[in-house]
């Protein structure tokens, strides 16, 4: 579950057994990972769910996306590599590329047959505006 | 039968001879587990060694299954997991939710 709350700058994300999503700063070297401690949603009747907040300050960007994201094909052998998708995401991202070039790289690695699953991927940034 | 059974002491080992476990397969591996469990083994050992990748939709069976075995005052622990695999589950954090052993033989040795 994610709020994006506009007021306070900042995105609220309580994590249930998703992938960790990513936070780019552009002052510091790579992504990092946002991760929380919720479990699958339904899986116990009693769970507790932390709200972690992510402050964005202008240019940050954070990168929400499903499994298929991190999964490709090689030599016909389906795998997956969230480091792999961390690392390329963030070189591009710290090249100022921006999302343009993640969406770039996405479509070449899982292009020509290497998409293994479904895919999707949300990008939020916050701008320079005040 | 996408699920191998050999019976070890006390603890059925249900081996999946699957190397993708995906929406292709995920149906079919929750009726069987849920007939494993049915037919008198809600504790079990399942061996991932031929399983090259999980998607979504076979972890989404593999938590029913999971869910399914609790009600029956069962569980499921899960083995021989690939290094790929394995970072997966404790990203999403199902490591929190199996019991995860190397091999089949520990798990033996721990519900003795």
């Amino acid at each position: 579950l994610l709020l994006v709350d506009d007021e306070a700058g900042c995105v609220r994300y309580a994590g249930a057994g998703d992938l960790p999503p990513l936070h780019y700063r552009p002052l510091q070297a790579g992504l990092n990972q946002i991760k929380t401690g919720g479990l699958l949603l339904g899986l116990f009747y009693e769970a507790e769910y932390e709200e972690h907040v992510v402050e964005m300050a202008a240019g940050e960007q954070l990168l929400v996306f499903s499994d298929g994201i991190i999964d490709y094909t090689e030599n016909n052998e389906k795998k997956s590599d969230y480091g792999l998708f961390a690392t390329n995401a963030g070189a591009l991202l710290q090249a100022g590329g921006g999302f343009v070039a993640v969406r770039g790289y996405l479509e070449r690695q899982l292009g020509g047959g290497r998409q293994a699953d479904d895919c999707s991927i949300i990008s939020i940034q916050k701008n320079n505006r005040v | 039968m996408i699920l191998e059974t050999t019976q070890l002491g006390g603890l059925l080992q249900a081996k999946i001879n699957q190397r993708e476990a995906n929406l292709k397969n995920a149906d079919q591996f929750k009726q069987e587990m849920f007939a494993l469990i049915d037919g008198g083994h809600p504790v079990l050992a399942l061996n991932f060694e031929e399983v090259t990748y999980v998607d979504s939709s076979f972890l989404g069976a593999l938590v029913s299954s999971l869910k399914y075995a609790l009600s029956k005052k069962g569980d499921i622990y899960l083995t021989n997991l690939k290094k790929d695999i394995h970072d997966l589950l404790a990203l999403i954090r199902m490591d929190k939710v199996f019991k995860i052993y190397s091999t089949v033989a520990e798990v033996v040795d721990k519900v003795k």
